[in-house]
């Protein structure tokens, strides 16, 4: 399988970016969008950020033919927890030895950031996914 | 065009809870095979906890410190994750036992006072 935008001099991977900021209580899907039919999304880095809680992130997939957002329509891609005022980034493509991607889209499937707290407060989060499409 | 094969091609992901002392069996090993580890994240939801990443010795089955063996361990805060890079561009090679049938693997969870939730994410090859 090929590297998206292989080929000489300068290159870039994952050449493509989601980023998008809010608060959260205690659950909160955020819907990245339709994957496209015919193809997946390959994400190669993930950058969160929780401002002023403890949150959990979850990236998410829908499995095939379902298109909400619940924990039983999707599969897990990646996760982490994060303590208010910290960010992490996730490598999610280990210089070739992980290939993370969602699935291959029917028309229907969406990919999601789920947040979780303990705390219904509402606290700020900030995200950052750098994919390409494959 | 360079070619790209991802070498840790499985995931296994769950959650569990745990006052003291938790084992989760995430299977058994397929005869024949070992698991080979890639890279785990390990979260702590609400209280710190200790993780270890085990394998059941030859002809053992069970969840205990006497019949596994240590592959990894870490620990994380309340409220936070661990990434664990196991295999580190190939200068580390973490491998169960070669399964005969027996043998599970095991993420062993030890922590201190009141319950809290515990989550993980694996990504492994059978080799």
């Amino acid at each position: 399988m090929g590297k998206p935008g292989g080929g000489g001099g300068s290159v870039s991977f994952f050449n493509l970016s989601l980023t998008g900021s809010g608060s959260a209580g205690t659950e909160l899907w955020i819907d990245l969008g339709l994957i496209p039919t015919g193809n997946r999304f390959w994400i190669g880095l993930a950058n969160f950020t929780s401002v002023d809680k403890v949150l959990g992130f979850d990236l998410r997939t829908n499995t095939t033919s379902k298109s909400t957002g619940t924990v039983a329509n999707t599969a897990l891609l990646a996760t982490a927890s994060l303590r208010a005022g910290t960010s992490k980034s996730l490598d999610l493509y280990k210089a070739g030895a992980l290939h993370t991607e969602t699935v291959l889209g029917t028309g229907v499937e969406h990919w999601w950031i789920r947040l979780y707290s303990k705390s219904a407060v509402s606290g700020t989060y900030l995200y950052k996914i750098s994919y390409t499409l494959e | 065009m360079a070619e790209v094969t991802p070498i840790f091609d499985k995931i296994i992901t769950g959650s569990g809870s745990l006052a003291t002392d938790l084992w989760i069996d995430l299977g058994a090993i397929p005869t024949g095979k070992r698991i080979f580890y890639g890279y785990a994240t390990l979260v702590a939801e609400d209280k710190a906890c200790q993780f270890e990443l085990r394998s059941n010795l030859t002809g053992q089955s069970t969840g205990t410190t006497g019949t596994t063996e240590l592959h990894d361990w870490c620990s994380a805060n309340g409220g936070d994750s661990n990434d664990r890079d196991l295999y580190f561009y190939g200068n580390l090679a973490l491998l169960s036992v070669t399964g005969t049938g027996t043998e599970h693997w095991w993420i062993h969870i030890k922590s201190k006072g009141a319950t809290g939730v515990v989550d993980y994410i694996i990504r492994y090859q059978e080799y």
